[in-house]
């Protein structure tokens, strides 16, 4: 046989059996269950236990600028900011579970696991590798496009190929 | 609608109901749901009323998979945004309609979303999905 041709075979991705997709889509809508659910205990108006999480910036820095601005932009106007997280992680959460334009919110999570990431990693009682785990997973759901599989992205994106407009490439290219 | 648009369609409106049911349950003194411990299963919150109003709703969406209406899929979508826009209005309030937390202003989130773009989305006819000329673009 072809050298070459053992050789692209031997690169080529497992990921179009049932299992597979299957499989890349449960990663998927556990990835969003997990933001439904921490979504749950941030409450306004005071968004108490999330700016004491988000405290632990300053209380143990992981990277000083990030301590910085933390103490300085976000801890001040903790209401703006404690609205503006809630309402990323429930977008990040409904949209992941669905698999709609599922890159773009896998990006946003890795953002918002970036975040969580400099806040929390060296305080008490923290594994920092749940965080670390976090980021891959998102970054794989990114890399396989996992709304294709089991998710509205699979089936509304043949309708955005075809439609013309700005709005419909944008979602092509994020989903 | 195309079948999988069709498929996708009663599969929102049963997880609506079941969702809704579970939150009936949960409020009438159930309680399985409630946002403490670890088990999968405790995702979100709401009341016997937010429960109600889910399963209604997931009702509209089971005409919408009956009928194949676009239309009713959009309102649909419209009306869980409502539900969601009220939760989020009412989070941490003495006076919160659906008894829902964060967790379940995403839980109408996504219905909500998901109804609404199967809804207004575009289609093509699933033959030329297939076999359409542009399909390269993807």
């Amino acid at each position: 046989m072809d050298v070459r041709l053992v050789s692209e075979e031997s690169r080529v991705l497992p990921t179009d059996t049932m299992l597979a997709r299957g499989a890349i889509a449960a990663v998927r809508i556990v990835f969003g269950l997990l933001w439904l659910t921490t979504a749950s205990w941030k409450l306004p108006p005071d968004f108490r236990t999330l700016k004491n999480f988000t405290g632990w910036a300053v209380e143990y820095p992981v990277f000083a600028p990030y301590s910085f601005l933390v103490e300085k932009v976000v801890l001040p106007n903790f209401t703006i900011f404690g609205w503006l997280t809630t309402i990323t992680e429930i977008s990040i959460g409904a949209f992941l579970i669905l698999g709609l334009t599922t890159r773009l919110w896998a990006v946003v999570g890795m953002a918002q696991t970036l975040a969580i990431t400099l806040s929390v990693i060296n305080a008490p009682h923290e594994w920092s590798w749940a965080y670390y785990m976090m980021f891959a997973g998102h970054m794989m759901i990114w890399a396989t496009a996992a709304g294709r599989t089991f998710g509205l992205d699979g089936i509304l994106r043949a309708g955005w190929i075809h439609a013309d407009g700005r709005i419909f490439d944008v979602l092509r290219r994020v989903s | 609608m195309t079948r999988n648009r069709t498929m996708a369609v009663a599969i929102l409106a049963a997880i609506a109901i079941i969702g809704g049911l579970a939150g009936t349950i949960n409020g009438l003194g159930g309680e399985f749901l409630a946002d403490r411990g670890q088990a999968l299963w405790r995702l979100y919150a709401m009341n016997t009323f937010g429960g109600l109003v889910t399963i209604a709703v997931g009702l509209i969406g089971i005409g919408t998979f009956v009928r194949r209406s676009k239309t009713m899929a959009a309102v649909t979508g419209v009306l869980f945004l409502g539900v969601t826009g009220l939760t989020l209005i009412s989070l941490g309030q003495t006076f919160n309609v659906f008894g829902g937390l964060g967790s379940t202003a995403c839980f109408w989130l996504m219905l909500g979303i998901g109804f609404t773009a199967l809804g207004v989305s575009p289609e093509v006819p699933e033959a030329t999905a297939v076999s359409g000329s542009r399909a390269s673009r993807a």
